[in-house]
């Protein structure tokens, strides 16, 4: 990071290569549109903010904390009517209405991809961060800038309601499987997403 | 690092190249590079890209394999696929290549820049002569592809394109046998038959794979599909696009197997201003038995291509157009029976059967028969109530019968007769709902039937050009085809409960715009935007708010859960304080910030007590909804209880 910083073009390759797949799942499942355009801001916003950047938390907390606002902005700048984008009440489902641009072959995968995106979106970054970044409440917590009881309860209410949208979505699929396998099932979606 | 899928490789291409200044490794398939996503379908990933051999544009669509379906599938796909590449014809969409890359199927094919004739048929209003060339062409490319003996199989307006490259538009059909060799399941036809009821599987919508709406009878039976299946979603297709609707709908929406099978087509109104060729044609292509269509779809063609200059075209396209529009908003009900050509009789037919001595005895027996605590004051009310309805109702649609007169006297006739079919189906709602025991409709007696939409609103032109506006904001197409089912049950649903019809939307001024901030509430639970924004106008018109939360009951939107939370927010909503009570009540169940804390159900009931003392006026009606749609079991008991109190 520093390196790249400084001008080191092959740092900042290395960078790119080493988290591209982190930054491209994270924003896989939440937008249906300008997926290049948020990778690079991404990549972008970490080297612009840069002073921020306090080398105290690992690099990835930095990069998904710069991803989380550029996601904010995103959504900010397509809303048309006045009303703020709330992370904690709007889901990516309820601010681009679309199905997943995710494809998983089987229906069950498909379904938990959409249940994801019915949450509020706070709640599905934290799970997505959990599940497929390996992030712990403590790093969570980094990420949004929250106490660590917070990133604890957001993790706990989070499974809580992607299995009730998860029943909503389809009461058949999910009447048969237990929370166990939809644990099981988040975890792998992380490398459906890379598809 | 993943070795990922095109998308994965596309985007980080792209973004390598933008943030250091090279593209060192183009994402390629097969031959070709590519260059953007085009979009995402029931069937894969569609992606523009450049064949550099030959210098040219392509479209690349990444067919999606289920593993449900295996090898044998993608291979008989592959089959099909380089037999379609064989046909080289303007009206069909080329295929240049297939072939596998990495584990995935793909289907390179001629890029054509245009829109599905679904959008352009949707765009403004389309005169009979511009949709028929449109539809000659496609049928053109079906009778070219049937004569190479090939068979499309999931003919519909979303699998023809309309370039926009000149006028009149070429037009081009896609996606020949694709979609449904790799849906093919070959289902053992009898089995099917016994294992589920008529209709069972055209309500799974929530299935990610494709709509039934287009598919012949035969299809439906899980009989295989040929040429002749095509013409009958040529026909289908023909008939959405001059019409608005399906011919063999339910007053569910559900697609009616029985009615297909009974070869009664109800031809609307607004057809009369179509050439007599072309009714022949829509009966023909959509009879049941596929030996009795058309012996091929040349004829077809010929029919299209024969249509006389008819002196009224003016009039035709102006009729027409009240009919695509009507078509959408009645969902069916302006179907009329076949057996009679008399729109009229047909229309006094159906208040017979509904209203007639014997039904309403039947009727009687049904309600009061099964509510002892109906009182025989209620039900001489309610049968008063529904008589004087009914008067006005057949008053006001005599006075359209009278078919003389200029044509846009005529069409004015049509559109008040189209309202006032909508409206005779709101009573028939109510009285279904009594018949069947719907405790609520039967408590509700006799000021549900006061509620109805009255007929002199049907004349309103004031009130027809808003019905218009929102019909037309009610047709703002959906993201995905699969929520079409669930909305438009949640739309009939509101438009019928309570008897429930137009005037609940007549004076809600742009409720559209405010729906969005339902859509957190209803999110998680029925995710449907259009849904919530039917909710937001139903909720918002009600003159009497406490309405707009029981109407929100589950019952009304089968497979949605209803909590308290979202109908209490509805609640609020329909009170004019949407911001405060349900950004509250949901910051208080750990939407986040003032209350990161799970919560118990103890806790939400305090919670709630809390909400009912400060809303001393509003106590009652809550308490119903919170026990109604909180506790799991029967809504109705604890209604009773709530009405008791």
């Amino acid at each position: 990071m520093q390196a790249w910083c400084a001008g080191n073009a092959k740092a900042g390759e290395e960078l790119f290569e080493r988290h591209f797949d982190a930054v491209m799942r994270f924003f896989r499942n939440k937008v249906d549109e300008g997926l290049d355009d948020l990778v690079q801001a991404t990549f972008l916003g970490c080297l612009e903010s840069r002073d921020r950047y306090r080398g105290d938390a690992s690099f990835r907390t930095f990069l998904f904390a710069v991803a989380h606002n550029v996601l904010r902005n995103h959504f900010r700048s397509r809303r048309k009517d006045a009303r703020v984008v709330d992370f904690s009440v709007d889901s990516a489902f309820g601010l681009v209405p679309s199905p997943s641009a995710v494809v998983c072959q089987h229906r069950l995968g498909q379904q938990v991809l959409e249940a994801l995106r019915r949450i509020p979106m706070q709640y599905q970054i934290a799970l997505e961060l959990h599940y497929w970044e390996d992030l712990s409440a403590s790093e969570l917590a980094a990420v949004e800038k929250i106490p660590i009881g917070t990133a604890k309860t957001r993790l706990k209410r989070g499974k809580e309601l992607l299995i009730e949208a998860l029943f909503a979505l389809a009461p058949d699929v999910s009447a048969s499987v237990r929370s166990g396998d939809i644990e099981a099932e988040v975890r792998a979606l992380g490398q459906v997403v890379l598809r | 690092m993943t070795d990922g899928g095109v998308e994965h490789r596309r985007v980080k291409s792209a973004v390598r190249a933008a943030l250091f200044g090279r593209e060192r490794n183009p994402v390629r398939i097969g031959r070709f590079v590519v260059l953007e996503r085009l979009g995402v379908g029931g069937m894969g990933v569609v992606y523009s890209a450049y064949d550099d051999a030959l210098g040219r544009k392509v479209a690349i669509k990444i067919v999606r394999e289920d593993r449900a379906f295996g090898e044998r599938a993608s291979e008989r796909l592959r089959r099909e696929a380089q037999a379609v590449a064989r046909l080289n014809h303007p009206n069909v969409v080329q295929i240049f290549e297939v072939g596998t890359h990495i584990d995935e199927l793909y289907v390179a094919m001629e890029f054509v820049e245009g829109v599905t004739l679904r959008t352009w048929a949707g765009a403004k209003r389309r005169s009979w002569s511009e949709l028929r060339d449109v539809f000659v062409q496609a049928a053109e490319g079906l009778a070219a592809a049937h004569d190479a003996g090939l068979v499309h199989r999931d003919f519909k307006p979303d699998n023809v394109v309309v370039s926009s490259a000149r006028e009149p538009p070429p037009v081009k059909v896609l996606d020949f046998g694709l979609a449904t060799v790799a849906l093919d399941v070959e289902p053992e036809p009898v089995a099917r038959e016994a294992t589920s009821p008529p209709g069972a599987r055209l309500t799974g919508t929530g299935d990610l794979l494709g709509t039934p709406r287009f598919m012949s009878p035969e299809q439906h039976r899980g009989h295989k599909a040929d040429a002749r299946s095509d013409q009958y979603a040529f026909c289908l297709s023909l008939w959405e696009a001059l019409f608005g609707d399906h011919p063999f709908v339910n007053a569910e929406g559900d697609i009616d197997l029985d009615a297909m099978s009974r070869d009664r087509l109800a031809l609307p109104a607004a057809a009369s201003a179509l050439p007599r060729s072309v009714h022949e044609l829509l009966r023909r292509g959509l009879g049941h038995d596929p030996a009795r269509r058309f012996a091929s779809m040349h004829e077809i063609v010929k029919v299209l291509r024969r249509d006389p200059a008819r002196a009224v075209r003016r009039v035709g396209a102006s009729v027409l157009g009240v009919g695509v529009t009507a078509g959408a908003f009645v969902m069916g009900a302006a179907r009329v029976d076949p057996v009679s050509s008399d729109r009229c009789s047909v229309a006094f037919g159906r208040v017979e059967a509904l209203w007639g001595a014997p039904a309403r005895r039947a009727l009687q027996d049904a309600v009061v028969g099964a509510n002892p605590s109906i009182s025989v004051q209620t039900w001489e009310d309610t049968t008063t109530l529904v008589d004087e309805h009914l008067a006005e109702w057949s008053k006001t649609y005599r006075e359209t019968c009278d078919t003389a007169g200029s044509p846009e006297q005529r069409e004015h006739s049509i559109r008040t007769q189209l309202c006032l079919e909508a409206n005779l189906r709101s009573l028939e709602e109510l009285l279904r709902r009594l018949e069947h025991g719907d405790l609520r409709t039967v408590h509700f007696l006799p000021g549900n039937v006061r509620e109805l939409p009255v007929a002199r609103d049907c004349v309103d032109e004031a009130l027809a050009r808003e019905r218009e506006r929102r019909e037309a904001m009610l047709r703002t197409p959906l993201p995905e085809a699969a929520e079409d089912r669930l909305v438009s049950d949640f739309e009939v649903g509101i438009r019928s409960s309570f008897g429930a019809g137009w005037r609940w939307f007549g004076n809600a001024p742009d409720a559209a715009d405010r729906a969005p901030q339902l859509s957190w509430a209803w999110g998680g639970a029925n995710d449907s935007s259009r849904a919530l924004r039917i909710a937001g106008e139903a909720s918002e018109s009600r003159v009497d708010a406490t309405w707009s939360g029981a109407m929100f009951y589950p019952g009304d939107l089968p497979g949605a859960p209803v909590n308290f939370t979202e109908v209490a927010a509805v609640h609020f909503w329909a009170r004019g304080q949407p911001g405060t009570y349900a950004l509250a009540l949901f910051t208080a169940h750990g939407g986040g910030k003032a209350k990161d804390a799970t919560f118990e159900l103890d806790h939400q009931w305090q919670e709630y007590r809390i909400f009912l003392d400060s809303i001393e006026e509003d106590r009652y009606d809550l308490t119903g909804l919170f026990f109604g749609t909180y506790r799991p079991g029967p809504f109705e008991l604890l209604l009773d209880e709530v009405i008791v109190e």
